[in-house]
């Protein structure tokens, strides 16, 4: 009997090691070491859309209202390139057409990153969800030209502020990033400020969700360049990078969301081997100054 | 020791508590406190963090008492990263907090276990200010009250902000003062 009792708790131990094991990795993977995690499918409220980033969802009562324009604002390496293209993997994956705009890294660098997360662009591109396009965002301002010619009678023809891939109609789009394109305006604000007016409207009609990033400050308290854009957009995502002695921690804040419910705190933010992961009950204790 | 045995018989299983001792004692205090969750959660499982002392050294104290640390998960934010353990998760330093509520995220979210220690507020205190210590202390405890857990803080008096205690005391549902 003995014998049969000291198996039985050598069975539950083990069962306890590795419990205790898979905890560990857990933690780990949370805080910084590589992983591959299936994205849980949830079939949203037809009328709005979740991002797909592990923790972010719960933030949001509903999702994101279908069709919004959401700006991603913070500062470099504070995550919003992997936190857009991440949310546009979800979409992909799931049989929706993506478009990511790039006004800065090159197609194959953002190919790059995404396997670099233990995602398959190449796959999602040769299905036709993924469209990833590189943009010179001074052929932009040639198009705002037309369009104030336009505004004025000189110009005849519509003029769209974007123009897509043909036959690709994207149902998500990010565009990244605002701060590019406002950088070719340089001594042109007013024809910038018209130009995005412009891109929201044009997203608008075509009922794309979009993802608009502009590079800000590490902790900031202006989320875009001309302040135009939080205000036409639906919603602010703000990412933070907060400093506590000689470390970085990042953090996310949900600032506006027209439309829909969601919380309204600052919490932890982590960017591991399989993307972004947010942790919602957890608040940040770095330092709120820049 | 018969003070500590007599208060822990006060504590029930979701708690949230302040345990305040003196300086002496400090291994005895512990390993009487672990003995006591470890009693009265029989079947969960508890996470430790340690702010002080390196998770083999707690390990071994364990040992010479007879508790069974299979049923503690650690978060050790002395020992460094390079060592490894089943039950334990080596953080690089005590100075991020964030770091340190990371990794109790999934312990809280897990119904398997069931109570929380905290080795010690005044080791937070020599990285951290005193605000600062009291908003994760207070963090830990809400989150501890969400999800149905026990929470034990430790801290000793003299190293101790008087502030902490204060504030401590108005989140906690009991606070045993073992240096009176």
């Amino acid at each position: 009997m003995i014998g049969v009792k000291n198996s039985q708790h050598k069975a539950e131990l083990k069962g306890t090691q590795s419990s205790m094991a898979a905890m560990r990795d857990q933690i780990e993977k949370s805080l910084h070491v590589h992983r591959k995690k299936n994205v849980p499918f949830v079939i949203p409220d037809k009328k709005y859309i979740f991002t797909g980033i592990p923790g972010f969802d719960q933030m949001l009562e509903k999702g994101i209202p279908l069709g919004a324009s959401v700006v991603v604002a913070g500062g470099a390496g504070s995550g919003k390139t992997i936190l857009t293209l991440q949310v546009l993997n979800y979409h992909a994956l799931r049989g929706e057409k993506c478009l990511y705009m790039s006004f800065e890294e090159s197609e194959d660098r953002l190919i790059q990153h995404m396997e670099d997360f233990g995602w398959n662009p190449r796959k999602l591109i040769k299905e036709g969800n993924l469209l990833i396009r590189r943009f010179n965002p001074f052929d932009i301002t040639r198009s705002v030209d037309a369009l104030l010619m336009k505004a004025k009678g000189e110009l005849l023809i519509d003029v769209k502020p974007i123009i897509f891939p043909e036959d690709f109609h994207p149902s998500i789009i990010a565009v990244d990033s605002l701060t590019a394109i406002d950088s070719a305006f340089a001594g042109k604000e007013d024809s910038y400020r018209i130009y995005i007016e412009q891109l929201f409207r044009f997203f608008e009609e075509i009922g794309a969700t979009s993802f608009l990033i502009t590079e800000t400050k590490q902790m900031p308290t202006i989320f875009s360049t001309s302040g135009v854009e939080e205000f036409l957009a639906d919603a602010v995502v703000v990412l933070y990078n907060m400093k506590r002695g000689n470390i970085r921690e990042r953090a996310i804040e949900i600032l506006k969301l027209r439309g829909a419910a969601h919380d309204r705190k600052i919490v932890a933010m982590n960017v591991t081997g399989a993307g972004v992961e947010i942790f919602p009950e957890q608040e940040v204790f770095g330092d709120m100054k820049d | 020791m018969s003070n500590l045995i007599k208060e822990l018989s006060t504590i029930s299983r979701d708690m949230r508590v302040l345990l305040i001792i003196p300086r002496e004692l400090h291994e005895d205090i512990h390993m009487g406190l672990l003995g006591h969750f470890l009693e009265t959660h029989q079947g969960s499982k508890g996470a430790y963090v340690t702010l002080n002392r390196p998770y083999k050294a707690i390990l071994s104290a364990m040992k010479k008492r007879n508790l069974d640390s299979s049923r503690v998960f650690f978060i050790d934010c002395v020992t460094g990263t390079k060592e490894r353990a089943d039950n334990c998760v080596f953080l690089r330093t005590p100075e991020s907090l964030t770091q340190i509520g990371i990794s109790l995220d999934p312990i809280f979210k897990n119904s398997d276990f069931s109570f929380v220690m905290l080795d010690s507020l005044d080791a937070l205190s020599i990285y951290h200010n005193s605000n600062m210590v009291i908003r994760f202390a207070r963090n830990i405890i809400e989150r501890s009250v969400e999800h149905k857990h026990s929470g034990i803080m430790i801290g000793v008096r003299e190293d101790m902000d008087r502030r902490i205690i204060d504030e401590l005391e108005a989140v906690c549902d009991k606070v045993i003062d073992l240096t009176k």
